[in-house]
C-alpha cells in the first residue's frame, strides 16, 4: 500500500509503531507544506456547476481554490467511494468534506495546520488493540431534539449482548472491550438511532439526539426487515412503524410480513396460529413455533382443554397446536422478531423457530388507539409512567371484540389484556437493570345462544392467564454479565359447551368402567353440559452468562446457561352432565381429572461461542451453540446449533445448520381414557317404564408415554447483497421435522352379545338375556404416534432497491417458494366403501400417501411517504405464482385387509386391483392434485399523521374487489376473500408536542 | 235408482231362470228344428259402482267345446244380441278399457239352447285404471325443532279394487341434489335414465300375504314408531307414529355387517315390525334427513340387489365420491319426485318415464321443520264412480301430488 505522499509499511503490528508513524507523518507534512497561516475550517469553496465527482476530484477543487490545506491518505482509499452530488454555489469546506467521505468508513483527523490525515478506519484500528487490556469506557448523553435530556433510553450494544439504560439526565455508560461496535438506542416513541462507536472522536461524552418517531421523518420502515441477530439465523424485525401501517391488532396480523405470508382476512372467531417455513399448515409445525415475550416463553404444553380424549379436537381452542396468536397484543410492543431459521441455543422446545415481542419501556404520553373493521373492533391505551426514583412503568391495556361476520351475532370472540411492566433500578450505582412484568389476559371465545335461535348450541371456551416475571442482567467480575430470566404463569381454562341435544332419545350411557349394562332413555331433547376446567401452570427459570474476549483480529463472545421449566395442569378435568349420549363413531366424552397427571419437566444447559474475525474489507462470524435438554425426565437430547457468515465489502455469504426438538403436549402424552359404547339391543316400547336398552362400554385406555420429542433439523445457506442501489437477501433452506405426533387409526374388534327378551310384562323393563349369539364388531381409535414427517425445501428472498429520494418512493419485495413433503408414516385403515344387504365390510390397510405441496408467494409492495405531509402508503401487490398439492405414490388399492374376525389377509400385489376388492379401492379422485393458476391480489393501506403525533389510518384489503376464478374438476372456483376495510385512529394524550 | 236396480236384476235372474227350464224341458223335444240358438248378454255394473256407461262394450262369446267365438259391442242398454249360434256351452266376456278404467266381466257355462234366447246377465265389475300400490304421502320436513326429521314417514296406499300385499317391496330414496342454489343435478352425473340411483334401500318383510293393504287403504312405513307427543310442550303439533305399521331400524344390521350402527334416529319399538335393511351408504338411517325434499320409489318385488348395481357418483369440483345402488326403472312401481322449489326441473332425479313432472313442499324452497308434507291429491271422479277413495295416478307428480301444511297419516283411511 502507497501513501500518496509518503510510503509507509502497511501493516502496523503494533500501537507504539503505529504512534511513531503518526507523529513521523505529522512532522514530516508540518515541515515540508506547512504553512504560515492557518485559516479555520470554514473556508468557503464555490462550485460553478452541479457535477458528479470523485473523492479524489473533491480534494482537487479544494486544493485549486485553498492551498492552505495538504490531504494524505493512502493512494487507493477512496476506489471504492461513490461519486459525489456538487450543487452549484458556494459550500464550507467542513460540509464539502462531510459530504464527501460520510460513506466511506475513513477517520478523519484535521491539524491545526489544516493538514488532513483520512485512513481507513476500522482493520487500521483493530490491529492497535491488544489482548485484555485497552478497555474502552463510554459516556454519552441522550437528548431529544429540543435538548432536554431523554431518560431509559435503551442502549444496546447487540454484538456483546450488552445494553442499559440512560438515567433520569440522560446519561449512560459502559465498559466495552474495544470501540469498534455499534450501539443501538431506542426508546418508546422515538425513532431508534445506531451509532458507529468507531466514528466518534470523543467516546466519553457523546452525544445523540433521538427524534421522535413519526411520519415527518425522512425515512420510516414499514415493512418486516431481514436484520441480523445474535438471537438466530434468518431472522426478520417488524417495527413499530411497520405494526402501525398494518394496523396489527394481534401479533398474527404482524405475521403477515413475513416472505411468503399473506394478509389474513381480519377476523378474530378463529384461533391463530404461526406457521413458518412451511407449505402446509400444521399443527405440529404451529406447535413448535415459541412465542417469547420478552425472553419468557409462552409454553401451551399444558393445555388440556380437549372435548374428546381420543382427538386434539379442542372445539374452539387450540390444543397441542401452538400458541393462539390472538392473545398476544401489541398495544405495548416495540417489536417483533421472528427467527425463520436456527435460533440461538439459548432457545429450546420448539421446531419450527420462535417469534420474540419485545415489549416498549419509557415514558410515554397516554397513546389511546382503536381499530375497526367490518367485524372488529379494538380499543388500547398504553402509558410509560416515569417514576424517578422507582423507575419507571409501563402498562398498557386492550379490548377487543369481534363476531364471524357483520351480519351475525353467533360467534363470537372478546378479550382484554393488561400488561404491567416495571424496570426498576436495583442498586444505586452498580448497573443492574431489573424489569418485574405482570401480564393479565382474558379472552372470551364461543358460539353465543340467540333468543331467536332454537337449536341451541352454545361454547364458550374462556381463559384467563396471569404471568409474572423477573428478568434483568447485571455484570460480574467473574462471569461477565449475567442475565436471568425467572417467569411463572398460570391460565384458568374454562371451555364451556352447552348443547341442546335434539336428535334423542338416546340410550343413556354414564358408564366410566367397561361393562355391560342396562339403561333407559334420554327424552326426546334433553341439555348436555360440558366443562373441561384446566388450569396448565408453567414455571420457567433461566440463567445466563455472557463473557467477551478480544485477540487480535478475534472477537470471542461466549453466552453459557441453564434452564429448568416445569408444566402441570392443576385443573380439575372435564365434567359433562347431563345425558351423556351413545355418540356415532367419536369415542364418547366423560368426565376425567387432569390433577393425577405428572408434570412435564425439562432440565436445559447450553453454550454458544460466537467467534468474529475482521480483516481488511472482510468480517467473519462463527456462532457455534449446543444445547442440552433433559426431557420428559427420560430423553437426554443434544441439538447442535451453528452458523456461519463471512462478509467481504457489500456481499455476506452464510451459512446454518440446527437441531432442535419440542416436548409432546401433555395432551397428547396423557389423552385419558377413549370410551367406546355400543347398543347390544334396544326396547324403545310405547309405555316410557318398559323401555329398555342393553350397552356395553369399553373403556380403551392409551398409554402414551412411548411418545418421543419431536425432531426438527434445519439447514440453511444464503447470501446478503448491498450494493448501494438495494439491499437483496437470500436464503435457501431445508427444513425437516421429523416424529411429529399424529393421531392414527387403529382397529379394535369388540364383542358384541345378541340380546333377546325372555318376558315382557306390563309396566315393567322386559326380562332379557344374551342369546348366546356373539359376533365381533370392528371400532376404530385414534392413537397417537411420532408418524408425522414433514420436510420444506425453501427459498426466501427480500429485495429493497433503494428508496428514490427525489420522490421519497420505496419498492419492496419479498418472496418464499416452499416446497413441503408430508407424510404419515404409518398406515391407514378404511372400511369397504359399500356393502349390500347382510354381506359384511372388510377393512382395507393402505399405505399413507405422500403429499408434495408448494407455496411459490411473493408480495411488491409500493412505498410512498410525504414526510411534509405526515403521510405513508403502502400499496401491496400480492403475487400468487403457484399454489398446490399433489400426491405422490399413493395406491387406491389396499394391501392387505381384514376381515370382521379381525384375520390379517394380505393381498398379492398382482391381485389388489382384481374385481373382487372394488368394495376396498379409494375413490378415484382422493388424490386429486389441487393447484391454483398465477393471481394477485392488492392491499391498500394509507396513514396520515398530525403534528401533535395524531394518527388515522385506513385499509382496504383487496382494493378493487378482485376475485379471479378457476376451473377444478369441471367446477369454478374462486380465489381470493372479498373486499374488506377498517380504520385506526390513534390518539396521544398529554403529548409534549402538543402542549 | 238402486232399489230399482236390484228389482231388476232379481226380475231377470228369475226371467232366465224360468227360460232355463223351459229351454231344457223342450230340447228333448223337438229335434228337427236347426240347431242354433239366440244369446242376449245383458251387462250390469257390479254393486258399488256408478257413472259408467255400458255402451259399446265388448262382449265376446267363446264356444267352449269347438272354440269359436263371436264378438259384438253393447247398445246403449248395455246390451248385445248373439243370433243363431250353436247351441251347447259358452264362456261370456265382456271388457272395456278407457282412460279411466277398465270394465270386465265375465259369464261362464252359459248354455244356449235350440231355438232359444237365453239371456245371459253378466255383472261388469269396473277396475280403476290408476289401480295398485301407490305411494300416498312423503313426509321428511320435520315438524318441529325438537322433532327434527325424526317423525318421517311414507304411507302406501291401495288404489286397486283389491286386497294386494306389500310383502317384498323395496321402498329406495333417491339421491341427489334437490335444486337449491349451488346444486348438481344427478342427471348431469349419472346419465343412464333407464335406472333410478339410491343410497338408502329398504324392504318390506313377509313371505307374500303378512303385510296386506286393503283397497283405499294404505299402510305407514315411519323412521321411527315413536310417539313424538310425549313430553312435548305442544303435542298437536307432533306425530304420533306408534301406529305405524313398519318401522327403520339399522343398528344390528349395520353392526352386523361390520359397520357402526348409530343410536341417531335410530329406536327400536318392540311392537312394530323392523324393515329389512338392504342398502346404506352412509352409516345413517334410512332417510336422508338432510333435505325435505325426498324422492321416493316402490320398487316390485321381483327387483334383487347385488354388488354389480353399485355406481359411482362424484360431482364436478369434488372429490368425494357417493356409491349408489341403481334400481332399473322398469322395476318401479311407483315414483314420486319432491324437489326443493318450483323451479329446480332440471335437477329431476327420477326418469320423465316414470315421473313425468315433480313437486316440491314449497315454491321457494323447502324449509326444514315446518310440518309441509306431500300427499297425492283424491281422484274425486274416480272415486265417486268407484265408491271408494280413489288417488289420481298420472304418473305425473306436478298433477298428482300436493303440499299440506301436515301430515295427513292415514288420512284417506276412513
Amino acid at each position: 500500500m502507497k501513501f500518496k505522499l509518503i510510503s509507509a509499511s502497511s501493516v502496523f503490528r503494533k500501537g507504539i509503531l503505529n504512534c511513531i508513524m503518526r507523529i513521523f507523518i505529522f512532522l514530516f507534512c508540518a515541515t515540508m507544506f506547512g504553512s504560515n497561516h492557518v485559516r479555520s475550517q470554514n473556508a468557503e469553496i464555490s462550485i460553478n456547476e452541479d457535477k458528479m465527482v470523485t473523492v479524489d476530484e473533491v480534494f482537487k477543487i479544494i486544493k485549486a481554490q485553498s492551498s492552505d490545506y495538504m490531504f494524505i491518505y493512502p493512494e487507493k482509499l477512496f476506489k471504492s467511494f461513490p461519486k459525489v452530488q456538487l450543487k452549484k454555489g458556494i459550500i464550507k469546506i467542513d460540509k464539502l468534506l462531510d459530504l464527501a467521505l460520510s460513506n466511506g468508513n475513513v477517520n478523519i483527523t484535521i491539524t491545526d495546520n489544516n493538514i488532513i490525515l483520512i485512513k481507513e478506519k476500522p482493520a487500521n484500528d483493530k490491529r492497535t488493540r491488544k489482548v485484555y487490556n485497552d478497555k474502552v469506557d463510554i459516556k454519552g448523553h441522550v437528548f431529544d431534539v429540543n435538548q432536554q435530556p431523554l431518560a431509559d433510553v435503551n442502549v444496546i450494544i447487540s454484538d456483546l449482548n450488552i445494553g442499559t439504560f440512560t438515567n433520569i439526565d440522560g446519561a449512560f455508560s459502559m465498559e466495552l472491550p474495544h470501540e469498534n461496535f455499534q450501539i443501538k438506542l431506542s426508546l418508546i416513541g422515538y425513532k431508534a438511532e445506531v451509532v458507529d462507536l468507531a466514528s466518534i472522536s470523543d467516546l466519553s461524552n457523546i452525544t445523540i439526539t433521538l427524534k421522535e418517531d413519526l411520519l415527518s421523518l425522512d425515512a420510516v420502515v414499514v415493512t418486516a426487515k431481514k436484520t441480523e441477530s445474535r438471537e438466530g439465523t434468518s431472522t426478520y424485525k417488524i417495527e413499530s412503524q411497520a405494526i402501525k401501517q398494518v394496523q396489527a391488532m394481534n401479533l398474527s396480523d404482524v405475521l403477515s410480513l413475513l416472505p411468503g405470508n399473506k394478509t389474513e382476512q381480519v377476523n378474530l372467531t378463529d384461533p391463530k396460529q404461526a406457521s413458518i417455513r412451511s407449505a402446509v399448515t400444521s399443527d405440529a409445525n404451529s406447535f413448535g413455533t415459541a412465542i417469547i415475550i420478552d425472553g419468557a416463553a409462552i409454553s401451551t404444553d399444558a393445555n388440556m382443554q380437549t372435548k374428546n380424549s381420543s382427538s386434539l379436537d379442542g372445539g374452539k381452542s387450540v390444543v397441542a397446536g401452538g400458541v393462539d396468536l390472538r392473545s398476544i397484543t401489541l398495544a405495548n410492543v416495540e417489536s417483533v422478531e421472528v427467527i425463520a431459521g436456527v435460533a440461538s441455543p439459548k432457545y429450546g422446545n420448539l421446531s419450527s423457530g420462535g417469534v420474540l415481542v419485545k415489549s416498549k419501556v419509557g415514558k410515554s404520553p397516554y397513546i389511546v388507539s382503536a381499530n375497526v373493521s367490518s367485524t372488529n373492533y379494538q380499543t388500547s391505551v398504553a402509558k410509560g409512567y416515569e417514576l424517578n426514583d422507582y423507575g419507571v412503568l409501563n402498562s398498557d391495556f386492550s379490548f377487543a371484540y369481534s363476531s364471524g361476520s357483520p351480519t351475525e351475532r353467533k360467534l363470537f370472540y372478546k378479550s382484554f389484556n393488561l400488561g404491567l411492566r416495571w424496570k426498576l433500578p436495583v442498586f444505586e450505582g452498580l448497573d443492574w437493570n431489573h424489569f418485574t412484568a405482570l401480564r393479565i389476559g382474558h379472552s372470551d371465545d364461543g358460539n353465543r345462544h340467540e333468543p331467536e335461535e332454537v337449536y341451541k348450541n352454545e361454547a364458550d371456551v374462556k381463559s384467563t392467564s396471569y404471568q409474572l416475571s423477573f428478568s434483568g442482567d447485571f455484570p460480574s467480575s467473574i462471569l461477565g454479565k449475567i442475565n436471568y430470566n425467572l417467569s411463572g404463569s398460570m391460565v384458568n381454562q374454562h371451555s364451556f359447551y352447552d348443547t341442546y341435544v335434539l336428535n334423542g332419545p338416546y340410550p343413556i350411557i354414564e358408564a366410566i368402567e367397561s361393562g355391560t349394562y342396562n339403561t333407559t332413555y334420554t327424552p326426546n331433547a334433553f341439555n348436555q353440559t360440558r366443562d373441561i376446567k384446566g388450569r396448565p401452570v408453567n414455571f420457567n427459570a433461566r440463567i445466563d452468562a455472557s463473557q467477551y474476549l478480544h485477540l487480535e483480529n478475534f472477537d470471542f463472545n461466549f453466552e453459557t446457561g441453564i434452564q429448568y421449566t416445569l408444566d402441570d395442569n392443576t385443573g380439575s378435568g372435564r365434567v359433562a352432565t347431563g345425558n351423556i349420549a351413545h355418540t356415532q363413531d367419536i369415542a364418547g366424552s366423560r368426565s376425567a381429572t387432569f390433577e393425577k397427571i405428572p408434570a412435564s419437566k425439562t432440565f436445559s444447559a447450553y453454550h454458544q461461542t460466537i467467534i468474529k474475525r475482521y480483516g481488511t474489507s472482510s468480517k467473519q462470524q462463527l456462532n457455534l451453540g449446543i444445547r442440552y435438554d433433559n426431557m420428559l425426565e427420560r430423553y437426554n437430547l443434544w441439538s447442535p446449533r451453528m452458523s456461519f457468515s463471512s462478509k467481504h465489502n457489500d456481499f455476506t455469504a452464510r451459512a446454518a445448520w440446527g437441531v432442535s426438538y419440542k416436548a409432546p403436549a401433555m395432551v397428547q402424552l396423557y389423552p385419558g381414557k377413549s370410551y367406546i359404547d355400543y347398543i347390544n339391543f334396544q326396547y324403545y316400547a310405547e309405555n316410557p317404564a318398559e323401555r329398555l336398552a342393553v350397552v356395553t362400554t369399553y373403556v380403551y385406555q392409551p398409554t402414551n408415554e412411548h411418545l418421543k420429542p419431536n425432531y426438527s433439523d434445519l439447514k440453511e445457506v444464503g447470501f446478503d447483497w448491498s450494493p448501494d442501489f438495494m439491499n437483496l437477501n437470500f436464503t435457501y433452506f431445508k427444513k425437516d421435522l421429523r416424529r411429529g405426533i399424529n393421531t392414527t387409526q387403529e382397529l379394535l374388534l369388540l364383542p358384541k352379545s345378541v340380546y333377546e327378551v325372555v318376558s315382557a310384562e306390563e309396566g315393567v323393563q322386559p326380562t332379557v338375556q344374551p342369546t348366546g349369539e356373539v359376533y365381533n364388531i370392528p371400532r376404530t381409535v385414534s392413537v397417537m404416534k411420532n408418524n408425522y414427517y414433514e420436510s420444506t425445501d425453501g427459498v426466501e428472498i427480500t429485495l429493497s432497491p433503494k428508496r428514490i429520494k427525489a420522490t421519497n418512493t420505496e419498492f419492496n419485495f419479498r418472496y418464499s417458494y416452499l416446497e413441503t413433503v408430508v407424510t404419515d408414516r404409518g398406515f391407514s385403515i378404511d372400511k369397504s366403501s359399500y356393502v349390500v344387504g347382510d354381506n359384511t365390510v372388510r377393512y382395507g390397510v393402505y399405505e399413507n400417501e405422500l403429499t408434495k405441496a408448494v407455496r411459490s408467494f411473493g408480495t411488491l409492495t409500493l412505498i410512498q411517504h410525504i414526510p411534509s405531509l405526515r403521510f405513508v402508503l403502502t400499496l401491496s401487490a400480492e403475487l400468487n405464482f403457484k399454489e398446490s398439492s399433489k400426491y405422490i405414490g399413493a395406491s387406491l388399492y389396499p394391501f392387505a385387509y381384514y376381515d370382521t374376525d379381525g384375520n390379517y389377509i394380505e393381498i398379492p400385489l398382482e391381485n389388489r386391483t382384481n374385481p373382487e376388492f372394488a368394495d376396498l379401492k379409494k375413490d378415484e379422485n382422493t388424490y386429486t392434485t389441487v393447484g391454483t393458476p398465477f393471481y394477485s391480489n392488492f392491499n391498500l393501506q394509507i396513514r396520515k399523521e398530525t403534528k401533535q403525533g395524531h394518527s388515522f389510518s385506513f385499509f382496504a384489503n383487496n382494493a378493487p374487489w378482485h376475485n379471479p376464478t378457476y376451473e377444478y374438476l369441471g367446477s369454478r372456483r374462486t380465489l381470493n376473500n372479498k373486499l374488506s376495510v377498517g380504520f385506526n385512529v390513534t390518539i396521544l394524550i398529554n403529548n409534549k408536542s402538543n402542549q | 235408482m238402486k232399489d230399482t236396480i236390484f228389482k231388476k236384476v232379481r226380475l231377470t235372474k228369475l226371467i232366465a231362470i224360468l227360460l232355463l227350464i223351459t229351454v231344457s224341458v223342450s230340447c228333448s223335444d223337438d229335434d228337427n228344428v236347426a240347431n242354433l240358438g239366440n244369446l242376449q248378454v245383458q251387462l250390469e255394473l257390479a254393486s258399488g259402482l256408478g257413472d259408467i256407461s255400458l255402451e259399446g262394450v265388448d262382449v265376446s262369446i267363446t264356444n267352449t267345446v269347438d272354440n269359436s267365438s263371436f264378438s259384438l259391442s253393447t247398445d246403449a242398454n248395455g246390451s248385445a244380441t248373439f243370433s243363431n249360434i250353436s247351441v251347447g256351452t259358452y264362456t261370456v266376456v265382456a271388457t272395456q278399457s278407457t282412460d279411466d278404467y277398465t270394465l270386465s266381466g265375465t259369464a261362464n257355462n252359459v248354455v244356449i239352447t235350440r231355438q232359444e234366447t237365453v239371456v245371459s246377465t253378466v255383472v261388469v265389475n269396473a277396475d280403476n285404471s290408476d289401480g295398485g300400490l301407490v305411494i300416498k304421502e312423503v313426509y321428511s320436513s320435520g315438524s318441529g325443532y325438537i322433532t327434527l326429521f325424526k317423525d318421517s314417514f311414507i304411507e302406501i296406499f291401495n288404489n286397486s279394487s283389491e286386497t294386494l300385499y306389500a310383502d317384498g317391496m323395496y321402498i329406495a330414496n333417491i339421491f341427489g341434489d334437490t335444486g337449491m342454489s349451488g346444486d348438481t343435478a344427478l342427471s348431469s352425473v349419472l346419465t343412464d335414465s333407464d335406472y333410478v340411483y339410491t343410497d338408502v334401500m329398504s324392504q318390506i318383510p313377509g313371505t307374500g300375504e303378512d303385510y296386506p293393504v286393503e283397497p283405499g287403504k294404505s299402510i305407514v312405513i315411519a323412521l321411527n314408531a315413536v310417539n313424538y307427543k310425549e313430553g312435548s310442550t305442544a303435542p298437536d303439533g307432533q306425530l304420533d307414529n306408534t301406529d305405524a305399521t313398519l318401522e327403520h331400524y339399522s343398528i344390528d344390521w349395520l353392526e352386523a355387517q361390520g359397520r357402526s350402527g348409530n343410536s341417531f334416529f335410530e329406536l327400536d319399538n318392540p311392537s312394530v315390525p323392523n324393515m329389512t335393511n338392504i342398502y346404506m351408504f352412509n352409516e345413517t338411517n334410512f332417510f336422508r334427513l338432510i333435505t325435505a325434499s325426498a324422492s321416493v320409489v316402490l320398487v316390485s318385488s321381483d327387483a334383487t340387489f347385488t354388488d354389480s348395481g353399485i355406481v359411482d357418483y362424484t360431482e364436478a369440483g369434488s372429490t368425494t365420491t357417493y356409491k349408489l345402488m341403481r334400481i332399473p326403472a322398469d322395476q318401479v312401481v311407483d315414483a314420486v319426485d319432491i324437489l326443493d322449489n318450483s323451479g329446480a326441473s332440471e335437477f329431476k332425479r327420477i326418469p320423465s318415464a316414470l315421473d313425468a313432472g315433480f313437486t316440491f313442499v314449497n315454491a321457494d324452497g323447502a324449509i326444514s321443520y315446518t310440518g309441509l308434507s306431500s300427499r297425492r291429491k283424491v281422484d274425486e271422479v274416480a272415486s265417486e264412480r268407484f265408491g271408494r277413495t280413489i288417488l289420481i295416478d298420472t304418473n305425473n307428480s306436478t298433477v298428482d301430488f300436493e303440499a299440506i301444511a301436515f301430515p295427513d297419516k292415514y288420512g284417506y283411511n276412513n
